[in-house]
């Protein structure tokens, strides 16, 4: 051993002691980093060489220490976990986020949501039947049912808003997306070059997992190591990025919903986690959901209305059957707020036999001249000792307005006696139009008409208001639009209220695991500044060494031999 | 240099607390609402079934209320009713006694007159009473859009149809009597017989008997629609009554449902917000000191 080699031991003693002062003082500069890992030195001791040289001596003790790499503390399958789980919590936020959204376009339990509506448009239907004569009492019940539609439509537009709403986040999410894909591409591949040539790849590799985790939440992708420490990143076992090669997707709306398809050949991409998986299950799913049971609970209610306001019928009991001394019966009928044409029924006896066919045929001729073949259809049944029960049921689209033909209730009130019909005399009008919750509205002979409001029947006299008293009990209905609107609203209850508690217990899921993850990788300012005092020691000693053999080489050198 | 299980890092140190403290800030707001609504209940998925309940309890309260709207408007109608009807039955005692007099023969021509004179203004009384109109409808005139049942002769110009109310859930009840059930047919109708009657005083006396039985008839008639009005009447107020104790029923239930428990929330707050202040200084305490902090 050579006089000098103490020195190099020296040297390498504080070049390695300071190497992982280096070391801790990134550490600690990266306490609060996001994605980055902490770093320790691995100091081994320089030994014997592995393949000792012919004449090569060596004493067996050492030649110093040396770096001989820093370790990265990283679990990448802990990574390939926190993926799944951010990307299940991201999807699970988006669906809470939902269902709180929509549940406050139904304002409900309240003064002024929609059960209060329909409550107030019922109670108004009392109020007509009290007073049928009294024009304000019409009003009322009218201002009522523009607001309950209004608001139909308003809760429904707001639904169709958020989705929309929704479709552009996606949009916003999947353009991230594609650029995060890309980054992540070309971040694998300077990774692969440096492992190939030996150069450290800690802070890429701290980059990229970070890159990864937020694309497998925006996207609910899953993660999976590759060769030279790449990380491929997969939809569903199709690859948005594999190793230095990224694709990308594109947002299809063309179908009324929302699709994710791949760029490179327009498949469509399973996404079903993740921001983008929940939002699309919001676009395509929760959303329209809603809207469809807001429908059902608006076309109930039209349904509802229109069939104990809108129909055309009447009845003849047993001995009003024989009509031949009426001579003709006449009412007029128009279709679709046209012109009324009068309808003439010559009177006769059907109180025998065959009475029933005989009115049936001799008014559906009658109707079929009035408003056209195929129009209207007239039902007339019972008969020959029993009452006759007369429709008149216009074909599907089509509307039919009946009225006692000007100067005459004869034949309309004998035939169709129970007929709603308004203070202006017509009946078969619509009061609700519309085919959803978003085009729910009065109907047009009802808007702006208290008149039309058909409170009575035809044959009930002028001041009828039995139809009404009908109507106003409809709320209680188990089969109405209150029963399928509170319905809805259950559903609606119970769906936010799992949303939110699935989505705070996969928060709690996330949190333990990112806890696990930061015990492995996170900076601990305690154990750094430990690190430091040790390495700092480390130095002091290696220099203590070092001055150690300067002055046994000052003693050799400069005093030996001198007495 | 070994990674334990037990390695706490600085930043899951605040990343926890936070989380933590939003947990906690979270429960506060939310008591903090109840506190300041006073309702247990704002939103559906606070609680499904009860959101629920409570709808249908808001709409069976409003539904009561339109109820007691609508029996006061029956007590009106049948009230009325009854009051004409009292009246003229007493008119139609009169209106006996008065021919029980000009059946006495002993009566001269003029005698005879006066009293028919007094016939004919107690007929035109009824008429009026007849004419008896609540919240502007002649309640004896059915569903005619009219001002009155009869005219100035006596001529029925109704139409006879039931008027009826919703008084309760399933309850429908029937607040007009019609003028031609309560004063007989047109023809041989009440006024009718008092015209002849008054007729028969004038010019001949021997029919008063045969028409005095008749007026019996048509007075019994009158007595027993009176005594339909009054069980009707009757039945209105103790439906009433039943409106108002359904009323209050309700009433309990939705507060029983809907409100909060003053006394509890109130106590809850206290104990979060302490809760919450025990965390904000806790975590104060927890994540400042360091090694740093300690080294020279």
């Amino acid at each position: 051993m050579s006089d000098f080699s103490g020195l190099r031991l020296a040297l390498t003693a504080l070049q390695a002691q300071q190497r992982s002062v280096d070391v801790a003082a990134q550490n600690v500069a990266n306490a609060n980093t996001p994605g980055y890992s902490r770093e320790a030195v691995n100091l081994v001791n320089i030994g014997a060489p592995a393949v000792p040289a012919r004449y090569a001596t060596f004493q067996g003790d050492g030649q110093g220490v040396k770096v001989d790499s820093v370790t990265r503390f990283r679990d990448s399958f802990m990574e390939i976990r926190a993926a799944l789980e951010h990307g299940s919590m991201a999807s699970l936020d988006q669906a809470s986020s939902t269902m709180n959204d929509i549940q406050q376009q139904f304002n409900e339990p309240s003064d002024s949501g929609i059960q209060q509506q329909l409550s107030d448009f019922w109670a108004g239907f009392d109020d007509v039947a009290n007073d049928p004569g009294d024009t304000a009492a019409r009003t009322q019940l009218l201002e009522r049912a523009d607001t309950l539609a209004a608001s139909f439509n308003s809760i429904s537009q707001s639904l169709t808003q958020q989705k929309s709403d929704t479709i552009s986040e996606l949009n916003a999410n999947v353009t991230s997306i594609n650029s995060m894909a890309q980054q992540l591409a070309q971040l694998n591949k300077a990774i692969k070059t440096n492992t190939v040539a030996g150069l450290p790849v800690n802070d890429l590799e701290d980059q990229r997992d970070l890159l990864a985790n937020q694309l497998a939440e925006a996207s609910g992708a899953t993660l999976r190591s590759d060769d030279f420490n790449q990380v491929d990143v997969m939809l569903n076992g199709t690859a948005l990025v594999q190793q230095d090669t990224a694709n990308s997707l594109n947002l299809d709306t063309s179908g009324g919903g929302a699709v994710l398809r791949w760029a490179n050949d327009n498949s469509q991409a399973s996404v079903t986690s993740g921001k983008a998986g929940g939002q699309l299950d919001a676009i395509n799913a929760t959303i329209p959901n809603y809207l469809s049971k807001l429908d059902s609970v608006a076309t109930t209610l039209r349904d509802q209305v229109n069939g104990a306001l809108g129909g055309i019928s009447g009845s003849l009991a047993v001995g009003s059957q024989d009509q031949s001394a009426a001579g003709n019966l006449n009412f007029d009928v128009s279709l679709d707020g046209g012109a009324f044409a009068t309808v003439t029924v010559p009177g006769a006896d059907w109180s025998g036999a065959g009475g029933a066919a005989a009115l049936q045929a001799s008014l559906q001729g009658a109707i079929d001249t009035a408003v056209g073949a195929g129009n209207a259809t007239a039902t007339v049944t019972g008969g020959n000792g029993s009452p006759l029960s007369v429709s008149i049921t216009p074909a599907a689209t089509h509307q039919l307005q009946v009225r006692a033909t000007t100067g005459s209730t004869t034949g309309f009130s004998t035939l169709l006696g129970s007929t709603p019909v308004g203070t202006d005399g017509v009946g078969g009008r619509q009061f609700f139009t519309g085919t959803d919750a978003a085009t729910l509205q009065v109907a047009a002979g009802v808007e702006g008409n208290p008149a039309g409001i058909a409170a009575g029947t035809a044959g009930g006299g002028p001041l009828d208001g039995s139809v009404a008293l009908d109507l106003a009990d409809m709320g209680s209905s188990q089969t109405g639009a209150d029963a399928v609107y509170r319905q809805m609203i259950v559903q609606l209850g119970v769906d936010t209220q799992t949303a939110t508690n699935r989505d705070q217990i996969q928060q709690s899921a996330t949190q333990s695991l990112d806890n696990a993850r930061s015990q492995e990788s996170g900076v601990s300012i305690d154990e750094e500044m430990t690190n430091l005092i040790q390495f700092q020691h480390g130095y002091d000693a290696a220099a203590r060494l070092m001055t150690t053999i300067d002055t046994m080489l000052d003693t050799l050198i400069n005093h030996t031999g001198l007495v | 240099m070994s990674s334990s299980d037990f390695r706490i890092p600085n930043s899951m140190l605040t990343t926890n607390s936070v989380n933590a403290l939003q947990k906690s800030f979270s429960k506060l707001a939310d008591l903090q609402n109840e506190a300041s609504s006073l309702k247990r209940i704002t939103k559906p998925s606070d609680a499904p079934a009860d959101t629920v309940s409570a709808m249908q309890l808001h709409a069976g309260l409003d539904r009561n209320d339109q109820y007691t709207r609508n029996l006061s408007d029956a007590q009106g109608w049948l009230g009325n009713a009854d009051n004409a009807l009292t009246s003229t039955v007493t008119q139609l005692q009169q209106v006996n006694d008065l021919v029980v007099q000009a059946s006495n023969s002993s009566l001269d021509a003029n005698a005879r007159a006066g009293i028919a004179a007094q016939i004919d203004s107690i007929r035109s009384q009824i008429i009026g009473l007849a004419n008896t109109t609540y919240a502007g409808r002649p309640i004896f005139a059915g569903t005619a859009s009219g001002t009155v049942a009869y005219d100035a002769n006596g001529q029925y110009v109704g139409v006879s149809a039931p008027v009826d109310r919703n008084i309760a859930p399933g309850q429908r009840i029937q607040v007009n009597v019609n003028g031609d059930t309560v004063f007989g047919q047109p023809g041989s109708d009440l006024f009718t017989t008092l015209s002849q009657i008054s007729n028969a005083v004038r010019n001949d006396p021997s029919q008063l008997n045969t028409l005095q039985t008749q007026l019996g008839t048509q007075t019994t008639q009158v007595q027993g629609q009176l005594a339909l009005v009054g069980s009707q009447f009757s039945r209105v107020q103790s439906v009433q009554n039943q409106n108002t104790s359904d009323g209050l029923t309700m009433k309990q239930n939705l507060s029983s449902i809907e409100d909060a428990d003053v006394a509890e929330v109130m106590v809850n707050l206290q104990a979060q917000s302490v809760a919450y202040q025990a965390a904000l200084s806790a975590t104060a305490q927890a994540i400042t000191p360091s090694l740093t902090d300690f080294l020279k």
